[in-house]
Formats: C-alpha cells, structure tokens, sequence
C-alpha cells in the first residue's frame, strides 16, 4: 500500500486518498495495462464497481481507455443494484437521480438509460435534458419522452404547449398526438378540451398527426404503445 | 504500393523475424513484445507464452472476417478477461452489419458478468445502428 501510495504520488503532488483507493482497488489490472491495454480496460470496468464514490469512479474510469464509457455506465448501474442493508453497512446513501445522471460522464447510454428511468413530468424539460446529455441518442430519448407522455392522454391545452415547443420533434410528437386523439378514452375531467389535430395545415406535424390518427384507429389495440405499422397503400405506409 | 512503403514493409518484416526469431537463436530475451500488427499476421501467437499469445490473439480475433472466425478463435485465449475483451470488441466493431443469431453465439462466448451488456448491444435499437 506505501508501495501503492508512492507511485501515485509521482506525476508531481502528493497522492490523495480517493487515488490511493483507486490504486488499490485496480492493482490486479495492473498485469494487462502493458500487455494487453484493451483488457486492462475491462478489467477497470469490472473492478470499478466496488468504489464507493463519484469521485473515485471518475478517477479509475478515467484510466480506462476505449472502455471509459462503459466503465461509467456499469458503476451506475450497479447503483440500482446495491441493496439498502448493504449500503447502510458500507456507510454510503443512495444517489439521487440528477446525481446518478451526472455520474454517467461520457456514456451516453447511460444517461438516456437514466432518464428513462427517471423522466421529468414536464415532457419539455426531459427533451431539453436529451439534448444536453444524450448526445447520438437525442432521437431516441425524446421519442421515448413523447410516447410516455403521449400514454397520459394529454388535452388540448397541454398538446398546445408541447407542440409548440417541440418544432424539432414535429413528426415525433405529431404521431403520438394522433394516437391521443384516436385512442383517448373519455375523461374523468368533462372540462378538458380533447387534442385534435390541426384543421387544414400542411405542417410536418398536422400531417404526422393525421397519418398517426389514422394508423391508431385502424389498430386500436396498439393504443398506448409504437406506432403500429401502416398497411399496404394507407397514408405513411 | 510506394518503393518507400516497400522499403518501410521490408524493414518491418526484418524487425518482426528479430524479435520472433531473437529468443531462439539467443539474441534477445524470452517474452519480447511480439510484432503483432495488423491481424497479426507476421506473428504465429503460438510461439508466445503467458498474457503476450493472449494478447497476440486478441489481435487476430479482430482481424476475424466474421463471427464464425471468432467464435473459432476466441477458446484458445487462455486469460478470461482478454477474451471477453477480444470478443466484446469484435462485437462493436461489427454489430451493424451482424446477424442477432450470430451476435448472440458471440455473446454466448463470453463471461456472465459481459453477456447481459453484449446481449443489450444487439438488442437496443439505438446501440445496433
């Protein structure tokens, strides 16, 4: 461990505790990190989820090479995993969602894989957080952002409101506010004004609105779920 | 191909026969680092010992043409972790264009603890394109 400690200290300041720790929980990489530096990146990957803080996963994953997103993803994911008996025996709290989010670092999975576990209720809100940290995935996170929201049956107003903030997503969200139009059960609420699709627009929404409406209504049973797929010579098929 | 790129090639060819042919005729130490280049081809993985013929074959799994050729090559890595990395690799590399039966031969060569996340690599939607 002094060993340990020493060498962690040689890149020029005195080595800290979380290094120490990551040294530690890392030596037995050490064997492929010359030899075969792609499997020493496994090895960080793997052994990563024994370290208790952000800090020190950032650390070690860090030094894992082509597997530095993995290694983010899978130590959050073991998050979920940890049992509360455990965690009050390793003297650690439970992360929160933004914290967990923010631990994803450079996966990109991750973080849409965080978000989908835990959406914020405004849809506006989770796609802006798709875009700022979802990176390739941005499509995917809001089409999984609109088809939740979708599954609450929005009304007019509400759709109103997400449409119009939503330009980009205007075939995404005008698909799933037509299966809202044609799969809406009646409400609890006499007073919400159903969504309907616009009158007489040519838009990319008001067409994806329709041709979803159109689809929904020929398969009703794919009602709160994709888009069911449009038979031969319908509109979008 | 260039004359220089032929000269360069020839020099490489002379360095890799030294260092594979250096421990046997005495001039270098055993467990020199191979010359595995690309596919490592110039290199027979057999004549190394230890982590080196693991990570010479690591080399050429991912020079495999296909999954078949990994799913050949990949038992004879000795070391666990390398052959999952070997095998995992080749499966990022190549999940576009990989059928799902043969993506999920190549994950079943894998360790338990990599199996899930390959399984997930060709089953997402958003990690097969």
């Amino acid at each position: 461990m002094a060993l340990v400690g020493l060498m962690a200290g040689c890149d020029g300041g005195p080595a800290t505790a979380t290094q120490m720790q990551v040294d530690a929980v890392l030596a037995p990489c050490e064997r492929y990190r010359l030899t075969v530096p792609e499997a020493y990146g496994l090895c960080v990957t793997r052994l990563v989820v024994s370290l208790r803080t952000v800090a020190a996963m950032d650390q070690a994953c860090g030094r894992a090479g082509g597997w530095e997103s993995d290694c983010h993803a899978g130590w959050v994911a073991e998050q979920g995993r940890v049992r509360p008996d455990r965690r009050v025996a390793l003297h650690t709290q439970a992360l929160t969602p933004i914290e967990l989010l923010e631990a994803c670092g450079p996966s990109a999975d991750c973080a849409l894989q965080q978000l989908d576990a835990h959406p914020d209720a405004d849809l506006l809100a989770q796609i802006e957080r798709c875009e700022r940290l979802t990176g390739p995935f941005v499509a995917d996170c809001a089409a999984h952002g609109v088809q939740r929201w979708a599954r609450g049956y929005p009304g007019a107003a509400e759709v109103a409101r997400v449409s119009a903030g939503t330009a980009a997503y205007a075939v995404q969200v005008g698909t799933f506010v037509g299966m809202v139009v044609a799969c809406a059960p009646v409400g609890p609420d006499p007073a919400m004004v159903p969504a309907s699709c616009p009158a007489g627009e040519d838009s990319l929404y008001a067409k994806a609105c329709r041709q979803g409406a159109e689809a929904f209504r020929q398969s009703p049973g794919s009602c709160g779920g994709a888009l069911p797929p449009s038979p031969p010579g319908a509109p979008g098929g | 191909m260039s004359a220089l790129d032929g000269t360069l090639g020839a020099a490489r060819q002379g360095v890799c026969a030294l260092l594979l042919l250096g421990p046997i005729l005495g001039l270098l130490p055993a467990g020199s680092t191979a010359c595995s280049g690309a596919g490592g081809q110039d290199v027979d993985c057999d004549r190394l010992e230890g982590l080196e013929r693991d990570g010479c074959q690591y080399t050429e799994i991912q020079a495999a043409g296909d999954a078949a050729g990994v799913i050949a090559l990949a038992p004879a890595v000795q070391d666990a972790l390398v052959r999952d990395a070997a095998v995992m690799q080749w499966v990022v590399d190549h999940r576009k264009d990989l059928p799902l039966a043969q993506g999920r031969a190549l994950c079943g060569l894998l360790s338990e603890r990599e199996r899930s996340a390959c399984s997930r690599r060709l089953a997402a939607p958003h990690l097969s394109r």
